[in-house]
């Protein structure tokens, strides 16, 4: 509890902050007769000097000015200036945290509670355009690392008092402030119940982006498969929402993860619902296919050279055995070597700065490539099988999902290897087993191929094939069954 | 919290159905009804109708919960009947085991051992029966296309190879006729019988009760799904018999359906044999088969413990794949093969002969055999060239001193240094001196038989002018098959020239 001496406070405080030499404090003196001995705290940066002027904080501490003590406290208590980014505060630990979310914090003598005044934070990058989420069509927009800027994005869109935000304090060092954004009536209360259990029972020292919380909380550990959906654009984030979805903000972190999920939602992008039904259907097939090429065609390339070449025409049998017989490998080791040059390159691309990353990709992938055609270490049409697969990859709308088809690839290689078409099969197989008891929230993750039912088929209007808007007159399965009636 | 009720809806119930028993029934109904060739209609009409009562049945017995363990109601005669129902389940999941190990050492991996194959399926299906009843049908829905597109694809590829005359039961065909000979109405209830057996998923909806909607989607979707796979199954039957005929049907070789789909092609180049490819589609039934079989024999035995230690007895999933699937990998190994090789014995020896772990082959490491010249004392292998873009120019030639096809070929695998590949043959030459003679009849039997030879294949007799560039291309090292090939396939005749016509059209000679 605070007390009233300014200076027992002021110590107390200062015991707490030593060695943060990037907080702040700043004397004055308040009242006619500057008698009352005042304080303000502050990190550096989130609160300079002009911002003291201008600032709330800076009118605040000018009335204060000319006030008798009395006068003083009466008028903090009152919260006479009508602000309403001032909150009093009582306990040391919460005037702590005030400092460390980036608010000044006056202290007052004779006054038992400390003022929490909002400023202008910490510095953060502006809204600019998703990087990863890239539309023809729609909003430009994209969340930043601001958690109260990403969350007003999405009020912007849905201007309703039904649109709850709730806050939440995790991590026991970072104290970073997570954000649950629901439209009330349309969120099952049973899935908010239990984001609430799973965010309660987190006990960890650092939440420095979503991903972890993503980590922390997801059903199947050892899934390669995502289990939360991210987005970066505010108009999805909006639209899922009204989806009766839950959207998580986490403070730092541009990325909002998108709860519950199932597997049609990662081939589902914000402009599918801003193009004709007959474009965005094509593209949906496109994109399906895409993940089958991403994780199958190296393997069937394998299958179909060492098990069954009889699927292929004879004129590309004979081109493919004639180019093979330089090669020092057997195909297996041939794709495989293709494979993870690529994944090199790929890594590579990203890790090296500016537009360099991009362009190493492309020159590193024609040169290496045409190199190693060259010099007979691979043959020509592996070059050609590990582009188009990459391509697919690239295809995938979402990054998450394009990793974990990228994973399963070698396992399906390896399968491949070993047993031909079958071992493709087989991989599916185990692929499908456990998709088929994987989660989200609760909520089957082959839905709305598996379990459709569950909203009279309903979710299938907008999965692989995208009914025109007119159409769907029924929010997802993940709405309040009341108050599912009515999607656009 | 959104959770799993272990139900299963009328839509999980369709496709369950379509999906478990699809791969089964289509490959071992046309082996049963077969014998009767046209009159195999009836076979399939005894099993629907037997299907149909016993589905009524088994219905009014779930609405009635006559074989449900309610704790008073069960007696000693339903746990009986449950034991019955475990020891059908297994049967039938060692039974689909079977079939999967058939078609994959049989078609797809011929050279890889046998275990290989056991080891992976064994490791699925633990994998999959942890996981509950409704996440298998949840999965089931899933795999329902993968399932049906290809065998609807393979089905109507396949229908325009179709002769109508085959078709027409014996009933119909007038007395003294070959196939005219009357029906054996016996023989024909036996296997309507036989095949009733494996339309019998009925049996669940009132044994497992509780894993079922109780609604009329689920009522439905069994409906559908019985009435569905008969069809098909009818279907897949008459385009089987309208291809091969009578004498076609069951004369040795593999499941009628993978020969039909030796012969559906795509149109193209691509796929143009497509029995490997989509015989995996058919892996993917066989194996949901299993799984189902299996789901419910957990769930029937946990019945059993239930009425037997009450419900104090612990229920570990991963236990019971395990042991279960030992025991199927067990029962096929020393029982399932023997209906193949007569004896246990001979099947070890066949399980433990040096077939390989990896059994791919490269394709430098191939020898693609274009044409096979059968002379009245030797055979010729013409193998395409290696050379970049000169396969249709040259051709290079193995002569070895045998007629026999078989025999040539080992001849060859004692002395040359690649793998013979017949996945790309293009004609089969047989000297007209030995046309006529067993030999041929032989040979024919070993290629329509063996799964390398594609059942379309042109056979084309060697004599006159065909006999002289057939010589002057294997002294001049040209191709012949390319070019044999195009002249045949423009000629009016090419259709009765594939393999598997002149083959069953010998057949039908010799039984005259």
């Amino acid at each position: 509890m605070l007390s009233r001496s300014l200076m027992e406070n002021m110590k107390t405080i200062d015991e707490r902050i030593q060695g943060c030499d990037d907080i702040k404090c700043r004397k004055m003196r308040l009242g006619r007769e500057k008698k009352t001995e005042a304080c303000i705290y502050y990190v550096e940066v989130t609160v300079n000097n002009l911002t003291i002027e201008e600032s709330v904080i800076g009118k605040l501490i000018n009335r204060l000015w000319n006030m008798e003590p009395d006068e003083q406290y009466e008028y903090i208590s009152d919260n006479a200036l009508g602000i309403t980014d001032v909150n009093e505060l009582s306990e040391y630990d919460d005037v702590i945290m005030g400092i460390m979310i980036g608010d000044g914090v006056v202290l007052i003598d004779g006054y038992d509670k400390a003022v929490k005044i909002k400023s202008k934070g910490y510095p953060m990058m502006g809204i600019s355009e998703s990087k990863i989420e890239k539309v023809m069509r729609g909003s430009k927009e994209g969340f930043s690392d601001a958690l109260k800027c990403n969350t007003a994005l999405v009020r912007k869109r849905i201007r309703s008092d039904k649109l709850k935000v709730k806050e939440k304090i995790i991590g026991n060092t970072t104290n970073t402030t997570v954000a649950v954004v629901y439209v009330e009536g349309l969120a099952r209360e049973s899935v908010l119940e239990e984001i609430d259990r799973r965010l309660s029972e987190l006990q960890i020292e650092g939440m420095t982006d979503s991903g972890i919380i993503e980590q922390l909380t997801e059903e199947s550990v050892f899934s390669p498969f995502p289990q939360y959906q991210t987005t970066e654009r505010p108009d999805r984030a909006a639209m899922e929402v009204l989806n009766g979805r839950v959207v998580l903000f986490v403070d730092n972190t541009p990325v909002a993860l998108l709860l519950p999920t199932n597997y049609g939602n990662f081939f589902q992008t914000a402009d599918d619902y801003y193009n004709r039904f007959h474009v965005v259907t094509f593209a949906r097939i496109i994109r399906y296919a895409a993940a089958m090429i991403a994780m199958t065609f190296p393997a069937m390339y394998l299958a179909a050279v060492t098990y069954h070449p009889e699927i292929l025409p004879t004129s590309l049998i004979m081109t493919l055995a004639s180019a093979r017989t330089d090669v020092p490998f057997p195909a297996f080791v041939e794709v495989l070597l293709m494979e993870l040059a690529f994944e090199l390159l790929r890594e590579a691309g990203v890790r090296i700065p500016g537009p360099m990353g991009s362009t190493i990709g492309i020159v590193g992938g024609l040169i290496i490539g045409q190199a190693a055609v060259t010099a007979g270490v691979v043959s020509p049409i592996i070059v050609i099988v590990v582009a188009l697969t990459a391509l697919a990859s690239f295809a995938i709308p979402n990054e998450e999902l394009s990793s974990a088809y990228r994973i399963l690839k070698y396992f399906a290689i390896l399968m491949a290897a070993v047993y031909g078409f079958f071992g493709i099969i087989m991989a599916w197989l185990f692929i499908i087993g456990h998709l088929s008891r994987l989660k989200s929230f609760g909520f089957p993750y082959l839905m709305p191929s598996a379990s459709a039912d569950i909203n009279e088929g309903n979710d299938l209007k907008d999965f692989l094939v995208r009914y025109p808007i007119g159409f769907m007159r029924w929010k997802s399965v993940y709405a309040r069954k009341e108050n599912r009636k009515g999607r656009f | 919290m959104f959770s799993d009720n272990e139900k299963i809806s009328g839509r999980q119930m369709y496709r369950t159905i379509m999906v478990t028993l699809g791969g089964p029934t289509l490959l071992i109904c046309p082996l049963v009804a077969g014998r009767f060739g046209a009159d195999g209609f009836f076979v399939y009409l005894v099993a629907g109708v037997l299907s149909v009562v016993y589905t009524m049945l088994m219905m009014w017995c779930k609405n009635r919960g006559i074989f449900q363990c309610g704790n008073k109601r069960c007696t000693a005669v339903m746990a009986g009947l449950r034991i019955l129902l475990c020891i059908k389940l297994l049967f039938l999941a060692i039974g689909g085991l079977y079939l999967i190990c058939d078609v994959v050492t049989g078609i797809l991996l011929p050279e890889t051992h046998l275990f290989m194959v056991l080891i992976v399926l064994a490791a699925a299906l633990i994998y999959w029966n942890t996981g509950s009843i409704e996440s298998s049908a949840r999965a089931f829905e899933l795999i329902f296309y993968w399932v049906v597109v290809p065998i609807v694809v393979v089905i109507a590829v396949a229908i325009p190879k179709v002769i109508p005359g085959n078709l027409i039961p014996s009933l119909f065909l007038k007395e003294g006729s070959m196939a005219g000979k009357g029906m054996d109405v016996a023989g024909i209830v036996k296997a309507g019988i036989l095949l009733w057996l494996l339309f019998t998923p009925s049996e669940l909806l009132a044994f497992c009760k509780e894993h079922y909607r109780n609604d009329t989607k689920t009522t439905k979707g069994v409906w559908r799904g019985l009435f569905m796979l008969l069809a098909g199954n009818v279907i897949t039957y008459g385009t089987i018999l309208g291809i091969y005929g009578e004498e076609g049907m069951n004369r040795g070789g593999t499941y009628p359906l993978l020969k039909v789909m030796q012969i559906s092609g795509i149109p193209g180049d691509f796929l143009r044999r497509v029995d490997g490819f989509m015989s995996v589609f058919l892996v993917l039934s066989l194996f949901c088969g299993m799984v189902m079989m299996m789901d419910y024999l957990g769930i029937s035995l946990w019945q059993i413990g239930d009425i037997l230690f009450g419900k104090r007895g612990r229920k570990n999933k991963t236990v019971y794949s395990v042991v279960i699937t030992g025991i199927m990998v067990i029962a096929v190994v020393l029982i399932g093969m023997k209906v193949k090789s007569g004896t246990a014995d001979a099947f070890l020896e066949d399980a433990y002969s040096d077939k390989s772990i990896i059994s791919g082959t490269e394709l430098e490491d191939r020898g693609f055999v274009m044409s096979v010249i059968i002379g009245s004392e030797t055979v010729t292998f013409e193998i395409a060239s290696d050379d970049e873009g000169a396969w249709q120019e040259e051709s290079e030639y193995v002569t070895l001193n045998d007629n026999r096809v078989l025999e040539a070929e080992k001849l060859y695998k004692e002395n040359g240094d690649k793998k013979l590949d017949f996945t790309h043959i293009k004609v089969i030459f047989i000297d007209e001196d030995i046309y006529g003679n067993d030999v041929t009849t032989e040979n024919l039997k070993y290629m329509y038989e063996k799964e390398k030879f594609a059942e379309n294949v042109m056979v084309c007799p060697l004599s006159g002018d065909i006999k002289k560039m057939a010589a002057d291309a294997i002294e001049n090292g040209k191709a012949f098959a390319v070019v044999m090939e195009n002249i045949l396939v423009n000629s009016e005749k090419s259709q009765d020239m594939e393999l598997y016509r002149v083959y069953l059209e010998r057949l039908r000679y010799q039984n005259q």
